[in-house]
């Protein structure tokens, strides 16, 4: 994205952002250039709150990023819930091997860890990825390049005492290969760390699980259900999408939000959510944010009609029908937020209508290809677009959620 | 049926939904629309019923430009292998 419709969008996002409740989100393309619709359209909500509360509300903050992070391929691979930035950087090619802490509050950086760099791309391993931070720990994954094998590990590094430690790693097959697929983002609360990870259940049969860590004395629990994107809610709590049945068309798993007691015991299946293709899930103190897809495209149809269902704290529910393919969806302390490859939306609480923060010009947009980014930790929340080519780390926002 | 090698890279933009890692893949193109501007490909990357756990969240057949698919298969300068 060029720099003009980056600070048209700043100001429209800035315009948005100010009065609280949005009546009708930031429109059109910065450029004119014929985007799609700038809002999902919403589907119905019930049940209505009778009076809302005093809505929360978006408060830029300014980054800074020093140009030693910048370089190196330097990205934003996530934010913790002190809207400090968490910062991969990769001295041999593409290979992130280096995770820095930013703090855009008072410009200092904290070197978490730095992997030997290898000789080559070719030579490289592992990677660094997937980080996760609040004021006690962060935390990353380090996973091979090929997605036939998720062989991760997950690593912790303690602030208050500097201390590095391999919590967890993939839970391989008889023959001592890793399940094929991909992990969730880490959720962080305390003490305690949870994500998802595909895991090889016996010969020939993995499974979706999700794993709980108790950081502080290196304790992991599999939890045993078919299940994907945990979100810690609470010390006693956590919400994943779990497998409720199997989609007849497609052999596919069919899915909603569950909570999960962290003291243990069976998931509970959320009612508010009818059984759906998920495809992301995210939840937090102001409710839950799940995307799903109408069916699985197939060699005759790769159309893939997709929504956003979300449940607010104040238990009203609403549906949004997604103008492009999906994107990833997160939820924070006051808002939730979902994308599609295209768009970024937030609905901060107590706002009857969800904030577009950020299109893709149509003549920039790419099918097929995700082109946005967000992170979301405590009240923060991140978003940029991806380009085809290069990082603009002017295009980079952060904004806190401010409730009354 | 042509197979292709791509690159994806953290912080850089992913297709088909893939995970922001540094990824080297195949992926396979089973045909074009638009005299070859759209190419439409199957991803093995797609959650498989045989091994039991079949999520949704990666399309097993997806389309994507032409001018995209070759900026893939072409990451950082260098074209990866391409077999048909």
């Amino acid at each position: 994205m060029s720099g003009r419709p980056a600070a048209l969008l700043a100001l429209a996002w800035l315009l948005a952002s100010c009065g609280g409740p949005v009546p009708s989100p930031v429109a059109g393309s910065p450029s004119g250039s014929g985007a799609r619709p700038a809002t999902p359209s919403p589907g119905g909500a019930s049940p209505a709150s009778p009076a809302p509360p005093a809505a929360c509300r978006l408060s830029d903050v300014a980054l800074a990023v020093p140009a030693g992070l910048q370089d190196l391929h330097g990205n934003v691979n996530g934010v913790t819930d002190r809207g400090e930035l968490l910062v991969l950087q990769s001295h041999v090619g593409y290979v992130t091997d280096t995770l820095t802490v930013f703090d855009p509050a008072t410009g200092a950086s904290t070197l978490v860890v730095r992997r030997p760099a290898p000789s080559s791309e070719a030579a490289a391993t592992s990677q660094v990825a997937e980080a996760a931070g609040d004021l006690g720990w962060v935390v990353w994954i380090e996973i091979g390049f090929a997605l036939e094998h998720d062989d991760w590990r997950l690593w912790s590094y303690n602030r208050g005492t500097g201390a590095v430690r391999e919590v967890a790693k993939f839970d391989p097959g008889p023959d001592g290969q890793a399940a094929p697929g991909w992990g969730s983002d880490v959720s962080l609360l305390g003490d305690t760390a949870a994500w998802s990870e595909p895991a090889m259940l016996g010969p020939n049969r993995m499974g979706q699980r999700v794993y709980v860590a108790d950081l502080r004395t290196g304790a992991v629990r599999r939890l045993g259900a078919e299940a994907q994107w945990p979100s810690l809610v609470s010390p006693t709590e956590l919400v994943a999408a779990l497998q409720v049945g199997t989609d007849p068309a497609s052999g596919g798993v069919l899915a909603r939000p569950a909570s999960f007691p962290l003291a243990g015991g069976r998931p509970v299946p959320q009612a508010w959510a009818p059984p759906a293709l998920v495809v992301g899930e995210a939840a937090s103190s102001a409710g839950t944010v799940v995307a799903s897809v109408a069916r699985v495209a197939t060699a005759d149809n790769v159309s893939e009609p997709a929504q956003v269902l979300t449940r607010g704290a104040d238990g009203a529910t609403r549906t949004y029908q997604l103008p492009g393919q999906w994107g990833p969806v997160a939820a924070g302390t006051g808002f939730l937020a979902w994308s599609d490859e295209q768009n970024v939306w937030i609905r901060p609480a107590g706002q009857a209508e969800p904030t577009l923060l950020l299109t893709t010009p149509a003549d920039q947009f790419a099918e097929s290809v995700t082109q946005v980014d967000i992170h979301a930790a405590g009240p923060y929340f991140l978003w940029r677009p991806v380009p085809m080519q290069g990082y603009d780390w002017g295009d980079v926002r952060l904004a806190k959620v401010v409730c009354p | 049926m042509i197979a292709a090698d791509t690159r994806e890279h953290a912080g850089g933009p992913h297709f088909n939904h893939h995970p922001n890692l540094a990824i080297a893949h195949w992926t396979s193109i089973r045909g074009y629309d638009g005299s070859g501007a759209v190419h439409h490909y199957q991803d093995p990357a797609a959650n498989t019923t045989v091994l039991g756990s079949a999520w949704a969240n990666v399309l097993p057949y997806f389309s994507m430009s032409a001018t995209n698919g070759w900026s893939f298969m072409t990451q950082q300068g260098m074209t990866y292998g391409i077999v048909w």
